[in-house]
């Protein structure tokens, strides 16, 4: 059985563009759709002037831009959440029982230490394959940490109760993002250091393979032989990487290269 | 050039197509046959070409295309230069509302018509088409109530051919509809002096024991030299008989006047043959609230009836349509499914949902595949199916 929603706002010529993950959206659905499944990469920035601008220019949704920007001129400390509510509710998006959940990861989302949220927020970048602006984010949590490390022994901060594992995995994570660059040296040093704070056989493991993709063979050995790992997790990865499989050349050589730089463009936003 | 608000209508049926104009700052109507300076213009040809196309419809779409467009440009250049020698200089400007009139609408006409206001720049809203029997209706309702309070007949004469329409009036509903009836038809022999006989027979069949305000007649043919005795009868009880010579240009100008100008019939219905009879709606979510959406409603002409809308949908690639008759309550659904359309996340599908008329009971349905933005790319797909009315 199916069901139809009226669409009574037209598209948009002109898009809104949401630099964040590089996506163009025509129509206050599209818009609906990205907040309600992107909790984690929208905050109160999120409703800046270019958006407000686009949903009154474009969509012609002088109400919405009112709501909004009333929410964001009478509250002293306006929230994402409250302004996302505004969004889906100018159309109805959401059923009764879709808004209660929404409200429910909502809260669980801003229940959260603020390091943990940023780092949900980088790791949704990686997933859009937005690898600068990941690594930048995770950078900015761990400068973060170590300054609220410093104003908790000083005792100006409330402990957020993350221990060194939460940092090993935004290191974790940084390296991930890096190695999806191919940059394999910093890609090692972030595993390293995410090794050493939390010494798990992940991270083990893809500390010596980028040091593998980075430096070669011999130093893959070295830093093994250093780190004490045993045969049998050798054998594995010696079998994972004999597995990868050449990809062969690409028939349309040109075509291919234009859709690898682009590629690198989304990426890095170079 | 100021404001002139005119209404038109153009019966562009006869052999010398005529105009009529009303001027609301005067409140004159005049009629005039379409000349080009002291030019006479006949649409013959071209009318003939659309019989053709009306018998013989070709299904290349690019022939059809350039046919109607040569055929509109011809027509809007008539049009446009006929009006000036009227002193209608800037119709796009002075023209308020335009009907033209034809004998019966098909397909080809209405993209023909269609074509002659763009082409003359007059915009959907402002240039309507309806046949001659919506023509006579618009014509006699807008004369004084007394010659239509109760039916009225018509006899029209085209050479020796001679045919009957009557409206009869339905008092007992609101609106009160009004249904033009087709009465009989005769050929009046070779001999003259035949003529009165068989005239008189058909009229004294055609009205028989019903009460007639008024009768009008049209045609060059009608002479009361030769018709004496069936004059006598037509007037019989005092019915009021009108010879008339504009009667479809002139009720064309009075539906413009209708449409665009004031309302003086809305308590009334005209239930004419091209007429949608039933009601199409889907059931939607409208404001987070499942609602019955109309998109046709019964009652208007088929050739006007259209409604584009976009929606969302959510589950099964179909449409359901619910439709209802005009005076019954009991709906049908009609379901129309979505084959081939692309596999997405719930709320990710966007369509187009086109409704338009091929004739009064044959409904074409158009639904395009509009993805969702870049998130989910439309995949080019255009479903369509026919929906015959249900008897």
């Amino acid at each position: 059985m199916s069901k139809t929603i009226l669409c009574q706002i037209k598209r948009a010529d002109s898009p809104y563009y949401i630099e964040d993950i590089d996506l163009y959206v025509y129509s206050i659905e599209e818009l609906c759709y990205f907040l309600c499944n992107n909790l984690n990469l929208v905050d109160v920035t999120f409703f800046g002037a270019a958006l407000l601008d686009w949903l009154g220019a474009d969509l012609q949704m002088a109400h919405l831009v009112k709501t909004l920007n009333r929410i964001l001129d009478e509250e002293e400390n306006p929230s994402a959440e409250e302004m996302i509510l505004a969004v889906v509710r100018e159309i109805r998006w959401l059923d009764r029982e879709e808004e209660k959940k929404l409200i429910g990861q909502m809260e669980t989302l801003a229940a959260r230490p603020y390091p943990v949220r940023r780092k949900l927020r980088a790791d949704a970048l990686v997933t859009h394959q937005k690898y600068t602006r990941a690594i930048a984010t995770y950078t900015g949590i761990l400068r973060y940490r170590k300054e609220t490390a410093a104003s908790e022994e000083e005792g100006a901060a409330v402990k957020d109760n993350l221990g060194e594992q939460f940092d090993g995995m935004v290191w974790h994570n940084m390296g991930v993002a890096y190695a999806k660059l191919f940059q394999f040296d910093e890609a090692a040093e972030c595993m390293k250091r995410a090794n050493e704070l939390c010494y798990s056989h992940t991270t083990l493991v893809n500390y010596l393979f980028c040091v593998r993709l980075g430096k070669g063979e011999e130093a893959f050995e070295k830093l093994a032989d250093e780190l004490g790992v045993d045969g049998q997790t050798r054998q594995k990865m010696e079998a994972e990487i004999e597995n990868v499989r050449f990809p062969g050349f690409p028939e349309n050589i040109r075509e291919t290269i234009n859709r690898w730089v682009h590629e690198y463009h989304r990426q890095t936003g170079l | 050039m100021g404001v002139r608000n005119l209404t038109v209508g153009i019966d562009l049926g006869r052999e010398q197509p005529q105009l009529c104009y009303y001027e609301a700052s005067s409140d004159k109507t005049i009629t005039a046959p379409m000349k080009i300076g002291n030019e006479n213009v006949s649409f013959g040809e071209i009318l003939e070409e659309i019989e053709l196309m009306n018998s013989n419809p070709t299904s290349d779409l690019t022939v059809a295309e350039e046919q109607n467009r040569r055929l509109s440009g011809e027509i809007a250049d008539v049009l446009l230069r006929s009006m000036k020698t009227l002193g209608i200089k800037e119709p796009k400007e002075e023209v308020a509302g335009i009907v033209i009139t034809v004998p019966k609408l098909t397909k080809p006409y209405v993209s023909l018509i269609r074509s002659v206001y763009e082409r003359v720049g007059i915009e959907h809203g402002r240039g309507y088409l309806q046949d001659y029997n919506e023509s006579f209706y618009y014509h006699t309702f807008y004369q004084k109530k007394e010659l239509w309070s109760r039916n009225v007949g018509f006899f029209l004469f085209e050479d020796r051919s001679v045919s009957f329409l009557s409206l009869e009036m339905n008092q007992q509903t609101r609106p009160i509809t009004v249904k033009p009836v087709e009465g009989m038809e005769i050929t009046l022999a070779n001999e003259k002096m035949l003529w009165d006989d068989q005239f008189y027979k058909m009229v004294n069949a055609s009205l028989r024991q019903n009460i007639y305000s008024s009768i009008f007649l049209m045609g060059d043919t009608f002479d009361k030299n030769w018709a004496a005795r069936s004059t006598a009868l037509l007037c019989k009880g005092r019915r009021k008989v009108f010879v008339v010579d504009n009667v479809f240009a002139r009720g064309a100008c009075c539906a413009a006047r209708e449409k665009v100008l004031k309302k003086q019939l809305s308590d009334y219905l005209y239930l004419g043959g091209d007429l949608v009879r039933e009601n199409i709606g889907m059931q939607m979510v409208v404001q987070g609230t499942e609602v019955y959406y109309p998109l046709i409603s019964a009652g208007v002409n088929w050739y006007e009836a259209e409604k584009t809308c976009e929606c969302i949908l959510v589950g099964e690639p179909e449409l359901r349509f619910l439709v209802s008759g005009m005076n019954d309550r009991r709906q049908r659904s009609f379901r129309m499914e979505l084959p081939q359309l692309p596999e997405r996340p719930d709320k990710t599908t966007r369509l187009r949902v086109s409704i338009s008329y091929e004739s009064p009971n044959r409904c074409l349905i158009e639904a395009e595949d509009l993805g969702f933005g870049d998130i989910y790319p439309a995949s080019g797909l255009v479903w369509r199916e026919v929906m015959e009315e249900d008897k």
